[in-house]
């Protein structure tokens, strides 16, 4: 394009946006003056402007996803102490808060941990205890009861009663209040007031996110005493002046100072004033849904505290009665000593008010006591269909869980209230059970199991009785799918050679997802048939004439129909330009369109193709039964994975509504299944877990010598794991939380935590040649800069110290008096002597990927390296030299080690079987890779293999899935 | 051990060199800012725990403050350096995004790397290889718009930091980044 014409379709674009869409036409047909072209062009530009979704409108690495929300501490059927957890309920600015049963009294608790910062100063955590506990011990209806502040496993939590209900804050961008219930809400938090005043406690922290509201109306204040530990500087006593709460960056960040007294904003001293001045702030915000007093920061928000009255709350909502006015004066007043004396007269001028409102004797007495407060500027939404579900569920819909999307005005269709809805496992196996698809009676499950060693798909009543096997073939068979008369079932199966491991990052636990050749078999017994050479996710059209399917190279998937009966696939053209895959295509009931996941995203298209719009940030979509709604894993952070409801428009091709939660994500909900009368819905649970497993070997000959023995147990999750000289005990890194510590385990005795530093992560730790010392990589837990690096400490834990900052990847030197690792200043490879303290460069080239092994005579280094695409072993001599390939077969070799003899490399195939090559003492002879274990390969996932330093144990970690179909019932 | 980061006065001389007018002071500003992004990128993309998302102008400010002075610093350098960091970072993220796209293996069979490492993959929203081409398009027809992009979404500024950086005024910047934007857009048929 010339520049002239690029300066006129610059200048003819932004003219034509100054314009109404109605001009616009009129205005480019004269302004191209018969030019198509140019007309065109402009157009197209336009059209491109005005799409919505948003396009490099966040900076690049913004849109750079880096992965999935932080893992709960706990998880379910974890226990703490005496209490058995059952769900996370939400994360708040303390801590996870967990749903959980004390086994000794047989009751619920709401179970809060409080964040190790907040725990560190025992003297601050005793005054805490005291004062939550004086305040529990008032026994007032409106004061959440303290069970138990106490201490598990280094863990600070409260224990207290579980209410069933919302916070203020839920409330209130639920749905609108009624004046009534405002009134209601407030007099009862000021009673609350009342009566811990009087005992002489001040909360000090009074919003909507502490106060909560039960299903029965009910008001309960929590977090009494909270305050003291969360406060900077100052001892926290009542006569000491209250320092700011705000601290941003890395350490505790207090969430909102919108409800801060001005004693509190100027950090004066407080007392019992502060709570009315913050409840009364509560209160405006009730009335008017809008906060009295904000700003743009944190500061210019103290200033209009300070400084600033609120704009009259009458303003804001003209239907309410004037006498409101006085009340927010009298509890909102600047100085402490302008406000109410005590809660109580608070209280009392609320009943009043109240009273009057209900008998229509106000003064002003034009309000009704129906008059509908509006709900905040940022819309409402419903949750009942999710309280429904989820109250018999037993499951507390608690204020910190569920931040609902508000991105849509509410439809009907979300809001409809929903009868008794029941939730059940129908599979209890270990292992693997997943992808389950209904018959369309709902009366049948055909799903995938790996009990039988492999995945076969087997066929269950919903009601119970006998799992019945399928496919029962050597083969690999997957993802079954319901033909919509119930008489077939097409399938994904390797049984015919065709085997492509699609390995994604499914739910972040890189779930292997298989394709292959699809087919398709009758339900109930006979002889499958295959339609279709390599594909993957099958899925029937609503009457049964076709299947799509997603098949093709990573960044090159595309979406194909093909007659059910077989024939020729058919591309369905869809513009998904970068998306790295396409999974899970399905035809809406009404075959109108087709949704699809790709990148982590929620797509619907045309079934006839076209241009796909993103509906909603998700992963794998499946149709409700009448078009009218799409289900999905919702993968937000905090959504724990959960099964959400998104309301649909196939007339519009849009969602219709609000997304809103089913689950609260027992483990990864997912691959969900609607019968077609819409009332069940099935879906795969998915958890995940590391074990150490010891394989007795011989690393020369190499033999197998036995059946593998585990090493650690349970729902651990171990990356890198070091075993000992004497081969009698392992070190690990446990990620079992959000932090990852060093544990170590001796045979035959229960494991023991070595490192529990709360401000640090620690991983990979690796045993010195003569048993002493492990060294181990340490990073700062909540990501400052200056503490990553390598540390060491002694066999039992004690005496951790820094060796080298900014690197990682330690390993022995097998004289013990050195060792190699990579710095992350430059990628390279270095060997550390511990005698002079220096470091020497061993590598000098671009793409090496973490750790490097000495050999055991520590002549060699062996390394991975990424620099030639894939990952392949590489190896350089320690002394200097040049470094050669090992071995390279364009796919993932992982965690090469050398034998004792120097004869072999042994390394681990993308993540499955152990292989071998020739190594140093055979001058690295070039020989074909020589499997050496042979463990099934069905969902192997093998990471940090490794031997004992004899070369007679093999030692793992081993990842391990399981998942288990839940049956919900939504009723009617 | 002796990895340590350029000394802050030496990129603090280059940049006021620079801003003098002293062109060759770019060619040596440009390794030393570039090592340090690339680490701090490699840091974060290697190591980075999962739940955080990174903002570009928190990498290129922790770069600015380890590498510059700032006392001896006015603000158009600062300016400057953004301006340098933007294109770097966007050199970093391509060839991320193109090292990603070559992790797969041959013969009809696809896999991501599963290592732990590795772990932390990032799946931009926007195809960075496209975007980066069509980029190079709009740069050789229209120089400032490409600049405008490349420093807003590559290097993360604000609108007014883009216009401090270009010299030019807001509303130009704020007019040229939508047409940009809506070329881009159309060019490369984002979904």
């Amino acid at each position: 394009m010339s520049p002239e014409r690029w300066r006129r379709v610059d200048e003819l674009f932004h003219s034509a946006l100054e314009r109404g869409p109605a001009e616009r036409a009129a205005f480019l047909t004269e302004a191209c003056a018969g030019d198509e072209a140019l007309r065109r062009e402009v157009e197209k530009l336009i059209a491109a402007h005005e799409k919505d979704g948003s396009f490099i409108d966040s900076p690049a690495y913004a849109d750079t996803e880096l992965l999935v929300d932080r893992q709960a501490v706990l998880t379910s059927g974890q226990s703490l102490g005496p209490y058995k957890v059952i769900n996370l309920l939400g994360r708040g600015g303390m801590g996870e808060v967990y749903l959980a049963q004390d086994s000794r009294l047989s009751r619920k608790v709401a179970l809060k941990l409080l964040h190790s910062e907040l725990t560190i100063d025992q003297d601050r955590l005793r005054r805490f205890r005291q004062e939550a506990h004086a305040a529990s011990a008032l026994n007032h209806p409106n004061i959440l009861t303290v069970y138990e502040i106490g201490q598990a496993d280094s863990i600070h939590f409260i224990a207290t009663e579980y209410v069933e209900g919302q916070t203020l804050r839920e409330r209130m961008s639920d749905t609108r209040m009624k004046l009534r219930e405002v009134l209601d809400v407030a007099i009862q938090g000021a009673s609350a007031l009342a009566a811990a005043h009087q005992a002489g406690i001040v909360h000090r922290d009074i919003k909507p996110e502490n106060i909560m509201v039960r299903t029965d109306g009910y008001v309960k204040a929590l977090d009494f005493g909270l305050a003291k530990l969360t406060e900077q500087g100052g001892t926290g006593d009542l006569e000491e002046p209250t320092a700011s709460l705000v601290k941003t960056g890395a350490g505790i960040v207090m969430g909102t100072i919108n409800y801060m007294s001005p004693e509190q904003a100027e950090a004066r001293r407080v007392d019992h004033r502060t709570d009315i001045f913050s409840l009364g702030v509560v209160l405006y915000e009730m009335l008017t849904g809008k906060r009295p007093f904000g700003g743009k920061s944190a500061i210019d928000t103290l200033h209009s505290i300070i400084n600033e009255e609120p704009r009259p709350a009458i303003e804001l909502n003209s239907q309410l009665p004037p006498e409101v006015m006085d009340i927010l004066a009298k509890a909102m007043a600047k100085a402490p000593g302008e406000r109410y004396r005590h809660a109580g007269d608070f209280e009392l001028d609320l009943r009043r008010l109240k009273r009057a409102v209900e008998t229509n004797s106000l003064p002003s007495s034009q309000v009704k006591a129906g008059a509908i407060i509006k709900p905040r500027g940022w819309r409402a939404t419903s949750m009942l269909a999710a309280l429904g579900a989820l109250l018999i569920l037993g499951v507390a819909v608690a204020g910190w869980m569920l931040n609902r999307s508000r991105r849509q005005p509410v439809s009907e269709a979300a809001s409809a209230p929903l009868g008794r809805v029941t939730l059940a496992p129908i599979t209890v196996d270990q292992g693997y059970e997943g992808e389950p698809t209904f018959s369309p009676d709902g009366q049948t499950i055909a799903y995938v199991s790996d009990r039988t060693g492999n995945f076969e798909i087997f066929l269950k009543q919903v009601t119970g009785g006998p799992d019945i096997n399928l496919t029962n073939n050597p083969a690999d068979d997957m993802q079954p799918s319901f033909s919509p008369d119930g008489k077939q079932i097409a399938f994904v199966s390797s049984r015919s050679g065709e085997y492509n491991c699609l390995c994604f990052f499914l739910y972040g636990t890189e779930q292997p997802l298989m394709g292959g050749a699809i087919w398709v078999m009758p339900a109930f017994g006979g002889s499958p048939r295959r339609i279709v050479e390599s594909g993957t996710f099958p899925s029937w059209s609503s009457d049964g004439s076709s299947i799509i399917y997603s098949s093709g190279p990573w960044h090159g998937q595309k979406i194909y129909r093909v007659p059910s009966i077989g024939g020729n696939p058919e591309e369905i053209p869809i513009k998904s330009q970068g998306a790295p895959y396409l999974a899970y295509p399905s035809y809406s009931p009404d075959r109108r369109w087709i949704a699809f996941e790709a990148n982590n995203t929620v797509f619907i298209v045309s079934s006839k193709g076209g241009e796909p719009q993103k509906i909603v940030k998700g992963k794998h979509p499946v149709w409700g039964a009448d078009s009218g709604a799409i289900f999905y894993s919702n993968v937000e952070a905090g959504k724990n994975y959960s099964l959400w409801q998104l309301p649909f428009s196939s007339a519009e091709g849009k969602a219709s509504g609000n997304p809103s939660p089913l689950t609260v994500g027992r483990g990864y909900d997912s691959q969900a299944t609607v019968s077609r009368d819409g009332k069940l819905i099935a879906y795969a649970a998915l958890d995940v877990s590391l074990n150490i497993e010891s394989l007795p070997f011989d690393a020369e000959t190499p033999r197998n010598m036995g059946a593998p023995q585990p090493v650690t147990s349970g729902s651990d999750r171990i990356y890198f794991h070091s075993i000992s000289p004497d081969g009698m005990s392992s070190v690990y890194d446990s990620h079992r939380g959000a932090s990852s510590y060093i544990w170590r385990v001796d045979r035959g005795s229960a494991p023991v935590q070595l490192t529990s530093d709360p401000n640090f992560d620690d991983s990979d730790p690796d045993w010195s040649p003569d048993g002493r010392n492990i060294v181990f990589f340490r990073e700062a837990s909540r990501g400052e800069q200056g503490t990553i690096g390598i540390w060491v400490m002694a066999a039992d834990g004690a005496n951790p110290q820094l060796l080298i900052k900014e690197a990682g990847a330690p390993r022995w030197m097998p004289g013990g008096g050195a060792f190699v690792y990579q710095s992350f200043a430059d990628g390279q490879i270095y060997i550390y002597d511990l005698a002079s303290k220096s470091s020497r460069r061993i590598t000098n080239e671009e793409g090496i990927y973490g750790i490097g092994v000495p050999s055991p005579e520590g002549k060699w280094l062996v390394y991975h390296s990424i620099a030639a695409g894939n990952v392949d072993v590489r190896a350089i001599p320690i002394e200097g030299g040049e470094s050669r390939i090992v071995v390279d077969t364009r796919r993932q070799e992982f965690h090469p080690f050398v034998s004792p003899s120097g004869k072999w490399v042994y390394y681990t195939l993308d993540h499955g079987n152990i292989y071998r090559v020739p190594g140093p003492a055979q001058n690295w002879r070039k020989a074909q890779p020589e499997k050496v274990t042979n463990f099934p390969e069905t969902g192997l996932f093998l990471e940090d293999a490794h031997t004992s330093r004899d070369g007679h144990q093999l030692v793992y970690s081993r990842r391990r899935t399981t998942s288990d179909i839940w049956v919900m019932n939504l009723g009617t | 051990m002796s990895v340590t980061s350029s000394p802050p006065h030496e990129v603090t001389q280059l940049l006021v060199a620079w801003s003098n007018g002293d062109k060759a002071a770019l060619d040596r500003l440009m390794p030393l800012v570039y090592t340090e992004l690339r680490r701090l990128a490699h840091h974060y993309m290697s190591r980075e725990r999962p739940g955080h998302t990174l903002q570009t102008t928190a990498l290129v400010n922790e770069a600015y403050l380890r590498l510059v002075d700032q006392d001896q610093m006015r603000w158009e350098n600062r300016a400057h350096f953004f301006g340098i960091a933007a294109r770097l970072m966007r050199e970093i993220l391509v060839d991320h995004a193109r090292s990603r796209q070559a992790v797969k293996r041959g013969g009809g069979q696809y896999m991501l790397s599963l290592s732990k490492v590795d772990r932390l993959a990032s799946r931009p929203d926007v195809n960075l290889i496209a975007l980066d081409e069509a980029l190079r398009r709009l740069e050789a027809i229209d120089p400032q718009k490409g600049r405008i992009v490349e420093l807003r979404y590559f290097g993360g500024l604000r609108i007014e930091e883009t216009a401090e950086v270009l010299g030019i005024s807001p509303a130009t910047v704020k007019r040229d980044w939508s047409m940009a934007r809506a070329w881009l857009r159309s060019e490369i048929g984002e979904e």
